[in-house]
This record gives C-alpha cells, structure tokens and sequence, in this order.
C-alpha cells in the first residue's frame, strides 16, 4: 500500500525537534500499517506548493490513498531561477508571518519586505484568498477522483474556511507544543483520526 | 432550447469585430446548433477568472462549454467590490493606467514573476475545468504566442489551439470575421466529434 502524504509544517512535524521522523503522524500510520513512508510536506508550505506537488511533481495514480493537509490560504510561493539548487527546487515559501514589523529573523530584504508587506495590507483580501482556496481544494478534489485515489482532506484553516473537511485540525482536543504544532500526543491523536478512515475507505 | 456556455478573454468576447455580438464564434456555434449563446469572456480576462466563472455557476444548466484558455500570465484580484483584471503589456513594459495598483503590479511582473509559476498555474486551472467539465460535452481552446514569458504558448493538452498567425486577423491582433468562422467550423467539428 501507498500512501500520499503532503502538507505544511502540521504534516512535516515541526517542533518535534530530534523526534520528528518518529512521531510525526505520518510515520505512525505507517508504521503501524507497515508500509513506507511518503511525505511531501515542508515548514510554511502553501496550498499553491501542496497543488504544485500533486499535478507536476508527483503522479498520484501510483499511490492507493492520498492525505492532504491544506493550510492557511494567504500562504503563496514563488520561483526563483537563481535559487534553483535549494531544497524546494527555486521555489520561495511566503507566510503572512514572514512580514513582520521586526527585522530579526526576517527572511526578506528591505526592499521585498515592503513589497510584501503592500501585498498583504492592500492588494490581496479574504474574498481573493478564499476563492483562491476553493479553486485548489477542487483541483485537488477532483484530481484525487479522477484518478480513483481516495482522498483524506484535512485543514489548519478551519476557523477561517467555508469549505467542508474531512478532518479540521485546529481544535482544543490535538495536545499542543508551546509553538502551537501538535505535540507527540497530539500527531498520535491525528494519525488514530486517519488509521480510522483508511479502515472505512478500503 | 440548448444553452452554450463560452468563456474566454476578448478571442471569444470578439474584440475589434464591427458587429460583435453577431459575428463572433459563440454566435455562430450558438446559431448553427439552435441553441442559446451564453458568453461571459472579457477583454483581459485570465485563466483564473475563467476557472472562477465555472465554479460560480450551476453547469447543470449548460448543454455544452467552450472554454478558451488565454495566456498564463495574466490574473486577477477582489478590490473590495470588483475582481480587476491584471494583464502586463510587454509593449509599455506594465500593467496599464487603468490598474489602480499599477505599480504594485508592474513590479511584481519585472521582478517576481517567472514564467515557471505561470506554467504551475496554466497547469492548475486546466486540470479544475476539465475536471468540473468531465461528465459534460466541452471544448477547450488554447493559444500560441511567441513562447516567450510576456507572449507564452499554451502548453497543456487543449482541444483545438491556435498559434499565433494561423486565423486572419484584424489590426489589434484579434481574428477578424473570417478568424471567427474558422473558430466557430473547428468547435462545430469538435461537438460532432464529441456526439
């Protein structure tokens, strides 16, 4: 069996430190399930990343379920020919966390944190992002149908999306790290919420 | 009555034609098959408005689609009250002085913009209308340019494409009447073939 995994930093594991490739939920409904692991997921993943991967990177027809995550809708990446060689293939993560006021830690120069920090605040809203969100959920909908793959869709959004989930993750009942990803209790928690569906999907 | 459903950028609105409303391809398809014209494409339209109509409305209620793709640069934002198209012109090297965030815009195609994110998204919105569209009769046109990253070719898997010189045009660039009957034989063609 072949299981499709991708997401943000909920499906990476981040802030599981040294204990990620255990605990994380992927690696636990693998492993009890004994199959190998597949998870495409990176830290401040977009949903335009988590599309990217499924129509042009990978080929979903060659796994027997898939389980995506989306994340929070403002999230967008772009490419960068010149930054080809990193770990994303030129591609350049953006969180609306990354336009911060203070300059420690800020990934952007002066010049780009003005550019997107204009973005956020004047040309991009909530009705654009969430139509932008409902065209990738039914893109990755239909393309999961259209090749006979069931298909597990999960969110962290869940607070701000009007569209219907399969699993919404950002809820009191998933322990937390004080970073606010799961905990190993908490991947443990979600990866029991996905073991029970693939049982119902079979 | 049968009800076709057309959308595109101004191909399809018919741009530049004397008599638009009659000579464009929609209206000939629409005539020659009895059936009710419904035309939403728009001068500047993008790829992303295009998928946005389809999933604005009951498909239920169409007997065909023709759905004409247009360059992978283009794309569009909410202003609070209108989506705004957002087309950059290589000519004049920006976005035009009707973009009320014009150099917001013009900025983001000379320096961010790479035609590599245009073909993730060409990609994106081909596979959402041909799978919103998968149990329905639909065409999909698409359109060559110079296969340059301002002017780029079409590069998924469409219906009917057309590269750039192959229908008569008028001064602008548009098809001319002939270029609409062209048009209008080949989607004809396609709906029989799809019968």
């Amino acid at each position: 069996m072949k299981i499709y995994f991708d997401g943000c930093s909920w499906t990476f594991g981040g802030g599981l430190v040294e204990r990620r490739e255990q605990d994380r939920f992927t690696a636990v409904v693998c492993r009890e399930l004994g199959v190998k692991e597949y998870n495409f997921s990176l830290p401040k993943s977009s949903n335009n990343r988590i599309v990217r991967q499924l129509l042009t990177e990978n080929d979903i027809s060659e796994y027997d379920y898939a389980v995506i995550q989306m994340t929070y809708s403002s999230r967008l990446e772009y490419y960068d020919e010149s930054k080809k060689d990193n770990r994303d293939k030129g591609w350049i993560r953006i969180a609306n966390q990354d336009i911060k006021p203070c300059k420690k830690g800020r990934k952007f120069s002066d010049e780009q944190w003005v550019f997107w920090n204009y973005y956020y605040k004047n040309v991009f809203d909530e009705t654009y992002f969430n139509k932008k969100e409902e065209i990738q959920y039914k893109t990755i909908r239909n393309h999961c149908k259209i090749n006979n793959v069931p298909l597990l869709l999960m969110t962290v959004n869940n607070w701000d999306t009007k569209l219907k989930f399969d699993i919404e993750l950002e809820h009191t009942h998933i322990p937390r790290l004080p970073c606010n990803h799961p905990n190993s209790l908490g991947h443990r928690v979600i990866a029991d919420e996905i073991l029970s569906w693939l049982t119902t999907h079979k | 009555m049968k009800k076709i459903y057309f959308d595109g950028c101004s191909y399809t609105f018919g741009a530049e034609l004397s008599d638009r409303l009659n000579s464009r391809y929609s209206a000939i398809v629409s005539k020659e098959l009895d059936a009710e014209e419904y035309n939403i494409a728009m001068p500047g339209s993008s790829n992303r408005r295009i998928a946005r109509n389809l999933i604005e409305h009951n498909l239920d209620q169409y007997d065909f689609f023709v759905i004409q793709m247009t360059k992978r640069l283009r794309t569009e934002y909410y202003d609070g009250s209108l989506w705004q198209k957002v087309k950059f012109n290589p000519k004049t090297n920006d976005v035009g002085n009707k973009n009320p965030q014009k150099e917001f815009w013009t900025k983001y195609y000379k320096e961010i913009y790479h035609d590599e994110y245009g073909r993730i998204d060409e990609i994106m919105f081909y596979t959402l209308i041909r799978t919103l569209l998968k149990d329905k009769p639909h065409v999909i046109i698409g359109l060559t340019h110079r296969g340059t990253i301002f002017a780029p070719s079409c590069q998924v898997p469409v219906d009917i494409v057309y590269a750039k010189g192959s229908l008569p045009y008028a001064p602008l660039g548009h098809p001319n009447g002939e270029g609409h009957n062209i048009i209008a034989s080949d989607v004809l063609s396609a709906y029989e073939n799809i019968l």
